[in-house]
This record gives structure tokens, sequence and C-alpha cells, in this order.
């Protein structure tokens, strides 16, 4: 699952995520809102087809209504990170130490991505074991 | 004699009384006010009758209450040796119970084996309101630095990932050509910003002090410099003299490299199409630290050894002065931070010399 407000960083991040592996579904979510909303229905609809559930989630972190750390604390809230056992990536354009910090202390965040997302960054970000700080 | 006394006293009491700035107490030997002047009046809110008699250590804020006058006395002195200014920074206490800063000056003298203390005392409360003031501004506009630095990446980044999918397209060479150079001039984009953002204060509390390997960095700082469009017309010779192990933070040194290289490299002046100009630059240790002199050709015109090329003020009152872009406020900035010096100097044979002089974090 993607989740960015800017639109060509989410063409950019699909297709990437669709270089590195055909196979991979992507679903793309342009507000923290509209990923709400999908998880929401999700838990109404009582729905567990595995196919609907992300494994991972890669979101960034500057948007408006809510930034990438609220939006975490607003699923956790909703219990569906632990639930549905969903990592989180951060992609961002900064190396802003605060969110570097955030993101080690965010339990469910696994790794850090600055933007443009290529095939190698997704392959080290999905292949390490532990968080690390992926930067250009 | 007694005219003489008459005219001494008319010139205390005018000395005494001069101006609005200082508050003068003169106090004697136990401590006690005998004299007080009319900016002291207005300072501290008690008239000359109230604080005839009254103890001097009184006007200060509870810490220096219980003080007696010599104590105070060998304080503001004790104080006086570190910073060799003869003046103490403290809280006074008006009548009204309001604190104020003040700084508090004290002078000993002696008439017929009797003591007496008289004390000059400055109120600083618009002083340290306006330092406030300009330190949270700065800090202000820091941070706008910072986060304008980082937040102006975002469409660099977007951009850069436009490429990335476009280079996997079957294209042309002369797009591809054009691609390559378009994603050279959003790397020098994003390598700016990151280094406006790396100078800034806030970045401070994030800086980590490590062995520095120099060939790593200079490799690092001409690999950055590739893109530029002089790069291959110019000999470099580095040349680092090291025998100690050097202590510092990577990244701002690493930024540092870059940013001076690719100055001189903007700055050599080409004399004529068949000479091959050169880049000196020379790492070696002096005083504890290291020295890093980086000689180039440059015009005459750019050669402001003495006007102060990093002065980036002489550009507020002199619009036509030639300007080396922003990596001169980071040149500046990162010596600064890492305490260093930094000059410039006119050589004969080869034009410009930049000196930077950086202490060795481990010492410190």
């Amino acid at each position: 699952m993607l989740i960015d407000d800017n639109k060509i960083d989410l063409f950019v991040n699909q297709r990437m995520l669709q270089n590195f592996d055909d196979n991979i579904t992507v679903s793309m979510f342009s507000s923290p809102s509209l990923s709400i909303n999908f998880f929401e229905n999700i838990e109404a609809a009582n729905m567990t087809d595995p196919s609907i559930i992300p494994d991972i989630i890669l979101m960034d972190i500057n948007m408006p209504e809510l930034n990438g750390f609220q939006l975490i604390e607003k699923f956790e809230t909703m219990g569906i990170l632990s639930r549905y056992n969903i990592d989180i990536i951060m992609l961002s354009s900064s190396q802003y130490e605060n969110d570097l910090e955030r993101s080690r202390n965010t339990i469910f965040c696994k790794q850090y991505v600055t933007k443009p997302l290529t095939v190698e960054k997704i392959y080290i970000a999905f292949n390490s074991p532990q968080i690390i700080i992926q930067q250009s | 004699m007694k005219k003489e006394l008459k005219e001494l006293k008319s010139k205390y009491r005018a000395i005494f009384e001069l101006g609005n700035s200082a508050s003068i107490a003169v106090i004697n030997e136990d401590g006690n006010i005998t004299d007080w002047n009319t900016c002291a009046e207005s300072t501290f809110g008690y008239d000359k009758s109230e604080v005839i008699g009254f103890p001097m250590t009184g006007l200060f804020a509870l810490s220096r209450k219980e003080m007696s006058i010599e104590n105070l006395f060998r304080t503001v002195n004790k104080a006086s040796n570190s910073d060799s200014r003869e003046v103490l920074e403290l809280y006074g206490l008006k009548k009204c119970g309001e604190q104020f800063p003040i700084e508090l000056e004290i002078k000993k003298g002696e008439i017929t084996s009797s003591v007496f203390y008289i004390a000059i005392m400055v109120d600083t409360s618009i002083r340290k309101s306006l330092e406030s003031e300009l330190d949270k501004k700065s800090k202000e506009l820091e941070l706008l630095l910072y986060r304008s630095a980082h937040d102006l990446k975002a469409p660099f980044c977007s951009a850069e990932g436009l490429i990335n999918i476009l280079k996997e397209e079957e294209i042309n060479p002369t797009v591809r050509g054009i691609l390559t150079m378009l994603e050279s001039t959003l790397d020098k984009g994003k390598q700016l910003l990151d280094d406006l953002a790396l100078v800034s204060i806030i970045s401070k509390k994030n800086r980590s002090v490590e062995a520095i390997n120099f060939e790593e960095i200079t490799i690092d700082a001409l690999a950055a410099l590739q893109g530029l469009d002089d790069f291959d017309s110019i000999a470099f010779d580095l040349d680092v003299k090291l025998n100690t192990q050097f202590y510092s933070n990577k990244e701002l040194l690493s930024s540092l490299f870059k940013n001076l290289m690719r100055y001189a490299v903007n700055f050599t002046h080409f004399k004529c199409q068949d000479e091959i100009p050169d880049i000196r630059l020379i790492v070696k240790e002096y005083l504890g630290g290291i020295k890093i002199a980086i000689a180039f050709n440059a015009l005459e015109s750019n050669n402001e050894s003495e006007k102060g090329i990093f002065d980036l003020n002489r550009f507020t009152s002199d619009y036509s002065l030639s300007y080396g872009g922003l990596g001169e406020y980071v040149i500046k900035n990162i010596v600064e931070i890492l305490e260093g010096k930094l000059r410039v100097k006119t050589l004969n044979e080869l034009g410009t010399c930049i000196e930077i002089i950086i202490p060795n974090s481990n010492k410190n």
C-alpha cells in the first residue's frame, strides 16, 4: 500500500515497486483519510481476505490532515497494524533528523527511505531485518 | 584650601549626578548606603532619604542578600579576573519587589583609615530583552532555513524519480544526454539544500565526532565536482600530510571540502586555452589540529583577499560584487561551527589561497 499526497511520487513509487517485482499488487491512496476509510471498510465488513490486507505500507511523512507518524498512531488506535502484522516504511524527501529519530522510536516503522524510491532501495528495505535509514 | 575643597566637591557631585544610565551608590565599611544619585532613585524606586543607612546588599535579589559588602566586592573582582571586565551580572531588587538584571561594578577606597565602597550599577533590562529578541529571531530564521532546505527538496526528488522512470524507456541518445544533464542539475540543487540544512544551528545537537579519513573525503569531494563545466580542464594536486589521527564531524568536513573545491573551480581563471590551471589542496597538521590550504588562480577582480571574500555583509552594501553562491555561506558557517579560523591570502605565483584552521575535536 502506498500513501502519499503527491501524485507524481505515487506514480514513481508504484512503478518502482512493479519494476522490483511484477507480482506485487499495489494499492494507492493520495490522502491519509482515504487510507483510513479503506481500513474502516475492511473492519466494518469483517473482511479477512489476505489479498486485500497489505503486507507493507509505504507512507510519506509530510502530508496534510495527518503526517505519517500521526497516521501510524491512528492505525494503531484502530489496532490494524498489530492485528494484520503490517510493517511500515517511511518515505521522505528530507533527512530531517527529528523524523529519522522518530522513525527509530516508532515500533511499527521498519525502515526510513529517502525519495526518490528506487529498485535498489526497495530491495534493501524489504530484506533488512532491522531498521535502517536509507539515504540518497 | 577651602576653595579647592569646594571645587572638588562640586566636581564630585557633577560626576555623581552625571547622566541617567548608571546608578551610583557610596557605601560605608558596614555596607550601608551613605550617598545615592538620582539615577539610582529612579532605577530602584527609593528616595535618597529612604535609602541612606540601608544595607547595600538589600538592593539585590535573594542569592546576594546575605552577602556582606566586602564579600560582594571580592565576588565582583573575582569575576573580573576571568573575563577582564570588572563587572558582575546579577539581579537588582526594586522597592516594588520587581527583579531586573544589572551589571555591578564596585571600587574600594580609603580616607583617613576609613574604608568606603562605590557601587556603579547599570540596568541591563532593555539590552537583555533586545538580546533575547535577537536570539529568538536568529533561531526562527535558522529554523526557516532548515525547514525550507528540507521542504524544497521534495520537488527535486519527485523530478529525480521521473527521470529514473524515463531512463528505463527506449530513448534516443540526445534525449538521454539531456536527461543526464537534468539529473546532474537536480543533484547540484539537492546537494546545496543538504549543505544549507547541515550548517543550520538547528542541526547542532546531532553532530557526532569520529576519526576522519581524508582520502575518502577528498575522493568524495572530487566525485561531487565531476558535473561542473570546467572540471576536466583543471589539474588537481591533493596533498594530505597527517601523522596523527584527526577527529571531527565527518558530514561537516565533507561538505567543507566539497564547497571549498567547488568555490576554487568556479573562481579559477583560464588565462589561455593551452594552459591547464592548477588547484592545489594541502592538508597538514597545525597547532594540534589541521590547516587546509587551497590555492587557485583567480581573476584580479575576484581576488579580494583582504576585503573578506567570506564576509557576506559586503553584498548588502555593494550589489556589483561577484558572488560565489551560497557555498560561501556554507564554508563560513562550517568553519564557525567547527570553531576554526578562515583567512584568504594573495600569493604572487598562485593567485588566491584560502587557509582554514580546524581544531582536533578529540582534544576538546
